[in-house]
């Protein structure tokens, strides 16, 4: 049978290939069996965030509230005060003759306009690398609960010991709570049993439990399943490592001191909500678009495709040439 | 010819070659080959090159993602300072004030200071101010004394002359930022458009007003308004070294709990008379404060959210000097311009009535900390033309090493304010003068709605504290 056109025996197209690791950080050897088409699918088997399709020209695959400009070098320190959400129209940065940097010329032509919004600084760093290695136990208290322009789920405020911050929400967090962060058991916190909305380290949580804002790399801050009503969840663990279930079904093995929210992300209903009109989205500074999407290319049914295997992560994050902040 | 043109026209390349030049061949050939090599070579004629690259998505162009694409590329170089050119610079030009790094300033101490401006409160606002402060809710609402003056005082127009007030200020006040037609104040294009009076306007307004009010009463009662001072923005400081002995730091990121905590405040009015106000409780109630514990504020620390300086000067000064002629602190009023909640406005009331009764209190018994023989009492009103909010304070010790013994008392006008002090920031409430004034309010004759004599009484009763 062809599919993509490759010939796939009938144990792929059953979902029950065998998952062969693949391991970052060094140039792994391609098997015999592995075929290449282009260098493009040579260069997503090197290194999935250099070539993996994790940016696109469409803001309806990115997400609906991609765009954005906040000029975060402006700002000394963290606030809890919402920052201004600057537009780019979908242009490039350019410097001009008087070395100002100004919106070049058009990148993509699907995003303009909208209404303003503000920008809340989420700290996606519930516990730093530092106060896990140190075993820090802290608790916050969540002060209120709103939704946010620049993304799905909910935000959160919480007041702890020496400053208040947003967090993300999940689902069962109310306004009055006491979340806590930390990097030992303590029964007189918890009762042995993590709430929803604590932040450990992974090794402290049991295999099949639900978390969300996980990270990567100790100390990275929370990357994937932050979205609304995402999650991972834990099955394998194994020699400081863990292993994960991401909200694509690909499974992930992170270092054991990664730190992860239990619980799922709020406003898991935000899939099933309408845009009412399309002047709505307008608003969120999205375009008029024309078309059908054939983005699964699977014409009427989903595509039958093979388990991936899982990645698996370095203790440190490798070279990479990305200059991103946070968000 | 007719015949020669037709035959012309129906066939250009017969007509090429029978026209000699070598640029109508030229121009032919292109119009065949342009749709093909634009296809191909994306508009480079010698070469081959794809229009978009094979790892376009590699280059990762996204302006969202990449905001260090947008930052000025001499930011960073402007933020450093050269503090050896700015010596420099100081040698050679006279009157130059150059920059200097903190450590090497005169007021440099090794210890930190963690200050509360006027423009930064206490971001947890009363529950956090009570625990820096030492103080505890004494009673549940204002005390019996207060209730009793306002009943006494009240007369039957006051209402309406309130009333009054507020009209002329939502109704009848010209703003004058509303009639500069050289537009030189520049404001947002909708504020133009707008009818509505503005805050900032409104509310010292009717704070004045009533306060006018208060005193015409006074002076009806008593010939004591002579006794009396209103001063507008006095600078207060005061400077104390807080010891926390009774937190629970098991879950706290620190072990040492004392910190140099400074107030420096501006209240926006401020009254003093001649003689002191009388206290709020006996001293039985003084004593019977040593039982009470103070409200917990797990799983804050008192210093949470206060930012802190190393260049700082710890002195404390009440802004008076001790000739002056009228001393003791009668009441403040502050203008809650920015509409804050009233959880934060109650904490900025507390800090100021606490700078000034401290500063106070060191100028008459000295600088060591100690339980006061004959304790201060003043008391706050703060409103944002609609809302007020009505505090008064007695302060019992300057002894803020410890959190047991004698403890400062505070009364709010919020009845149930100790339960609601640990719920959220909106969630305490105080009470309104009016619900609506305005022109918007179209539907009720009077373009106000909603009005509570109980307030202007509770507020007139405020003012007239000590006169009879």
């Amino acid at each position: 049978m062809l599919i993509d056109g490759v010939k796939r025996t009938l144990v792929q197209q059953l979902n029950i290939c065998f998952k062969q690791p693949k391991i970052f950080g060094k140039v792994q050897p391609l098997s015999p069996t592995s075929f290449i088409h282009s260098q493009r699918q040579f260069l997503q088997k090197l290194n999935i965030f250099n070539s993996a399709r994790k940016f696109h020209s469409s803001p309806f695959i990115n997400g609906r509230y991609g765009h954005r400009l906040v000029k975060l070098w402006e700002q000394p320190e963290y606030t809890t005060e919402p920052l201004h959400v600057y537009r780019t129209g979908g242009r490039l940065p350019v410097k001009n003759w008087k070395d100002e940097i100004v919106p070049g010329r058009v990148w993509t032509a699907k995003l303009g306009g909208g209404l303003p919004r503000k920008w809340y600084w989420v700290d996606t760093h519930r516990m730093t690398a530092e106060e896990v290695v140190a075993g820090a136990v802290f608790q916050e208290k969540i002060t209120k609960i709103m939704p946010d322009d620049n993304r799905s789920a909910f935000i959160a405020l919480v007041a702890g010991p020496v400053k208040r911050r947003w967090i993300l929400c999940t689902e069962n967090m109310k306004v009055g709570d006491l979340v806590t962060n930390s990097a030992q058991l303590t029964e007189s916190l918890t009762g042995w049993t993590p709430n929803d909305g604590d932040a450990y380290p992974l090794c402290l949580l049991a295999i099949g439990t639900k978390v969300c804002s996980v990270e990567f790399f100790p100390g990275k801050g929370g990357q994937i399943a932050r979205s609304a009503g995402a999650f991972c969840t834990i099955t394998k663990k194994f020699d400081g490592r863990v292993q994960l279930q991401m909200p694509s079904k690909r499974e992930i093995v992170v270092n054991e001191k990664c730190v992860a929210v239990v619980g799922t992300v709020s406003n898991s209903n935000h899939w099933n909500e309408d845009w009412g009109s399309a002047f709505r989205r307008r608003e969120y500074g999205l375009r008029p678009r024309t078309g059908r999407k054939h983005k699964n290319d699977g014409r009427f049914a989903r595509r039958a495709m093979p388990v991936r295997a899982p990645l698996i992560m370095p203790d440190k994050p490798f070279l990479q040439k990305d200059n991103n902040f946070e968000e | 010819m007719p015949n020669l043109q037709r035959f012309l026209s129906s066939s250009p390349l017969a007509a090429t070659s029978f026209c000699s030049g070598s640029i109508t061949s030229a121009s032919v050939f292109k119009v065949q080959s342009r749709g093909v090599r634009y296809k191909n070579s994306g508009g480079m004629i010698g070469g081959r090159r794809k229009r978009i690259p094979l790892n376009w998505r590699d280059l990762n162009f996204n302006p969202a993602r990449l905001p260090s694409a947008w930052k000025p590329p001499d930011w960073d170089k402007k933020q450093e300072i050269d503090y050896e050119r700015e010596k420099e610079l100081a040698k050679y030009t006279p009157g130059y004030k150059p920059a200097i790094p903190s450590h090497e300033k005169d007021d440099y101490h090794k210890e930190p200071v963690y200050f509360i401006n006027s423009s930064l409160p206490f971001s947890e606002g009363l529950k956090q101010a009570l625990f820096v402060t030492k103080s505890v809710i004494a009673d549940s609402g204002l005390p019996k004394q207060i209730h009793n003056l306002a009943e006494s005082v009240s007369y039957t127009e006051q209402d309406q002359r309130a009333i009054q007030v507020i009209r002329h200020a939502h109704l009848f006040d010209v703003d004058p930022r509303s009639l500069d037609k050289e537009n030189k104040v520049q404001r947002w294009k909708a504020d133009n458009y707008r009818i509505v009076a503005k805050p900032d306007r409104y509310c010292p307004l009717i704070m004045k007003e009533l306060i006018r009010l208060c005193e015409t009463r006074s002076f009806q009662l008593s010939e004591s308004f002579r006794n009396r001072i209103v001063i507008e923005g006095p600078r207060s400081i005061a400077c104390f070294r807080r010891d926390c002995s009774s937190l629970d730091t098991e879950f706290l990121p620190v072990q040492d709990t004392s910190w140099n905590i400074r107030f420096d405040l501006c209240a926006d009015m401020q009254i003093h008379s001649k003689d002191p106000l009388s206290a709020f409780a006996d001293s039985n109630a003084v004593l019977a404060t040593k039982d009470i514990s103070l409200a917990p504020i797990y799983p804050i620390m008192p210093i949470a959210d206060l930012k802190s300086t190393h260049n700082y000067d710890f002195v404390t000064n009440s802004g008076f000097s001790s000739k002056f002629s009228r001393p003791h602190l009668h009441t403040i009023a502050l203008f809650n311009t920015d509409q804050l909640p009233p959880n934060l406005i109650y904490g900025k009331m507390l800090t100021h009535l606490f700078t000034l009764l401290y500063s106070k209190a060191l100028e008459t018994y000295g600088d060591n900390p100690q339980d006061l023989s004959s304790p201060l009492s003043a008391q706050c009103v703060a409103s944002d033309g609609r809302v007020f909010q009505f505090m008064c304070m007695q302060l019992n010790t300057t002894k803020l090493n410890s959190d047991d013994g004698i403890k400062n008392m505070v009364w709010v006008d919020n009845e149930y304010v100790k339960e609601e002090l640990y719920q959220t920031d909106d969630g305490m409430t105080s009470a309104a003068m009016y619900e609506e004034c305005g022109h918007t309010t179209w539907k009720s004759p009077e373009y106000y709605t909603g009005y509570n004599p109980d307030v202007f009484k509770l507020f007139q009763g405020f003012w007239l504290n000590g006169v009879l």
